[in-house]
């Protein structure tokens, strides 16, 4: 065990060393979020403007009140649609026409007034709204799951990466002259790629609930870390004794297929969403899929070595 | 009377490739005792790393023996590997390590005794104590090289394998390493020396074995090779040598 942490400890920080590994993961981590709040900023600063209505003289009070509780600027002018033409205001009433030379969504929200004020049968209704907070949550939610198949495939990635690299600089034949089994560098390898992703994607989805008030984020952070100890082991009992010079595309091809079949298969059988991995993309507790995906590391460290002894 | 660090018994590994098997290494025997230089030599491909490779429990034999300080290497390969220590002929560093965090981890991972004392003492002694907070990636091959005997000696064990130690280095990098394995031979541990640069093993070995073609074809003293094959220095006697091993003991 002690032998295990030691190994584990110096693979985090050769990993959170690597300029690499640490842009790869720092970028999905603020992905979402940046783009979240800059998104919002951008409209505080670039706000659209109060929509300003053009109507004629004595137009119909009822209408006027509405258009005023919608916090629109009311322009009186005795020719509405000479108003629009001339670009004073974008939309225009004259209590029986509406008149429009902005978003649709404007012109119909106008038109639905006009429609109740004079007792229309039917009216039409936008349906591009800004979502209420409890949506934009969930919304958020389906945001995270992209960024946690990109961390699912990072993991197989560094996972396998690391084996194969330390393979060919030597450094994993000097690890395994260590007095240890030789299924412990491999797992120090898993521990430490289950570490370092399952931190950058609690990051991840803090921001999220932080920036959009994420929907159940501990069920996408525990599906996260299911998915990213799944992938991890898998990839390390895909790469067995393969290095980076030579057989590395075959395990990764397969890492990659695997992985993304997965995936699909919890999309159409929305039942093994207990399973880590194939319950990513879908609203299983986090519980189980995290759970399994945690106890795949051991056997997934025993294949590689068994792999391993078999090719040495 | 403590067993000799290293004993190696009719030692037979084959590799499988696509046109069938092939034995790299074919019967070798030999022995290492306690203070002393053993040097492997051969050629290029003649099965000296493969054989390494198997002493330090990375390569699994199809036939023979190999014991460890008295250990036997195939029914207690965990014991076995706590005598030895492995030197690859890449330094097999992480380069974004320093070699104090290198050599302490090994240290630390090995369970020796006040690890962190016993790291910057290493250090010390094999004049790395300057760069030991530069990452390994940016040290020359000569640092490289004097940090990897650090991680090697970390846990004093009586074996130590050398692939190709001075490989790569300059006249001053050679002469170090050189100078720290005579010092280590001093401290009483068994060293196998595998290289194929005849100049720089005949300054430090007390006995070669060369090797062609996966077999043991001469061994002793150079005074004694040179006088089986009757040549003026080893390069001569290692062509003569390699030269008559022209059977290759493949299946």
């Amino acid at each position: 065990m002690r032998v295990l942490l030691y190994l584990t400890w110096a693979t985090v920080l050769r990993f959170t060393r690597e300029n690499r590994v640490v842009r790869s993961v720092v970028w999905p981590t603020f992905l979402g979020p940046v783009t979240v709040s800059l998104t919002l900023v951008f409209l505080a600063v670039y706000r659209t403007p109060t929509l300003a209505v053009a109507i004629p003289p004595g137009l119909d009070d009822a209408i006027v009140v509405q258009l005023e509780q919608k916090e629109w600027v009311v322009l009186v002018d005795d020719d509405p649609e000479q108003a629009v033409l001339d670009g004073r205001a974008p939309v225009a009433t004259d209590g029986a026409t509406v008149w429009s030379s902005t978003l649709m969504v404007n012109a119909l929200a106008l038109e639905e007034i006009v429609r109740d004020v004079r007792g229309s049968g039917w009216r039409m209704t936008p349906l591009v709204q800004v979502p209420p907070p409890d949506r934009i949550g969930i919304m958020a939610g389906h945001s995270l799951r992209p960024l946690g198949f990109l961390y699912m495939l990072y993991a197989m990635v560094f996972a396998m990466g690391s084996v194969a690299r330390d393979r060919d600089a030597s450094i994993l034949d000097v690890e395994r002259t260590l007095p240890v089994a030789e299924w412990v560098p491999g797992l120090a390898r898993w521990m430490a790629t289950v570490l370092v992703l399952s931190t950058a994607w609690g990051v991840t989805v803090l921001l999220m609930v932080v920036t959009m008030n994420c929907y159940q984020p501990v069920d996408h952070f525990m599906r996260g870390v299911g998915a990213i100890a799944a992938a991890a082991a898998l990839g390390l009992a895909l790469i067995g004794g393969a290095g980076l010079k030579q057989g590395f595309s075959a395990p990764f091809a397969a890492g990659t297929f695997l992985v993304a079949g997965l995936v699909s298969t919890g999309l159409a059988f929305w039942r093994l969403g207990f399973l880590p991995i194939v319950g990513l993309m879908n609203n299983h507790p986090g519980l189980t899929p995290m759970s399994i995906g945690l106890l795949l590391g051991p056997p997934a460290a025993w294949v590689y070595a068994w792999r391993v002894r078999r090719s040495s | 009377m403590s067993a000799p660090p290293i004993v190696v018994r009719d030692l037979v590994k084959r590799y499988q490739t696509r046109n069938g098997p092939v034995t790299a290494v074919g019967g070798l025997s030999f022995e290492v005792r306690a203070g002393e230089v053993y040097g492997l030599l051969g050629p290029n491909g003649a099965g000296k790393t493969t054989t390494l490779r198997c002493l330090a429990t990375l390569a699994e034999p199809n036939g023979g023996s190999i014991h460890i300080g008295g250990i036997d290497r195939a029914t207690d390969p965990l014991r076995a590997r706590e005598r030895l220590a492995y030197v690859p002929a890449e330094a097999g560093l992480p380069e974004r390590l320093t070699p104090r965090e290198v050599v302490r981890l090994f240290a630390n991972v090995q369970g020796v005794d006040q690890p962190a004392e016993r790291t910057e003492r290493l250090l010390a002694k094999l004049g790395a104590t300057s760069f030991a907070n530069t990452p390994c990636g940016d040290l020359s091959t000569g640092m490289k090289r004097r940090v990897v005997l650090a991680r090697a000696l970390v846990h004093e064990p009586p074996a130590l394998l050398l692939d190709e130690p001075t490989d790569g280095l300059d006249v001053p990098g050679r002469r170090d390493v050189l100078e720290v394995i005579r010092e280590q031979r001093a401290a009483g541990r068994g060293i196998v020396l595998s290289s194929h640069i005849m100049g720089e093993v005949e300054k430090v070995v007390d006995r070669i074995g060369v090797v062609a073609k996966g077999r043991l074809v001469a061994e002793g003293t150079v005074a004694e090779v040179l006088a089986q094959t009757g040549a003026a220095d080893l390069d001569d006697a290692f062509i003569a040598l390699v030269g008559e091993a022209d059977e290759p003991p493949s299946e």
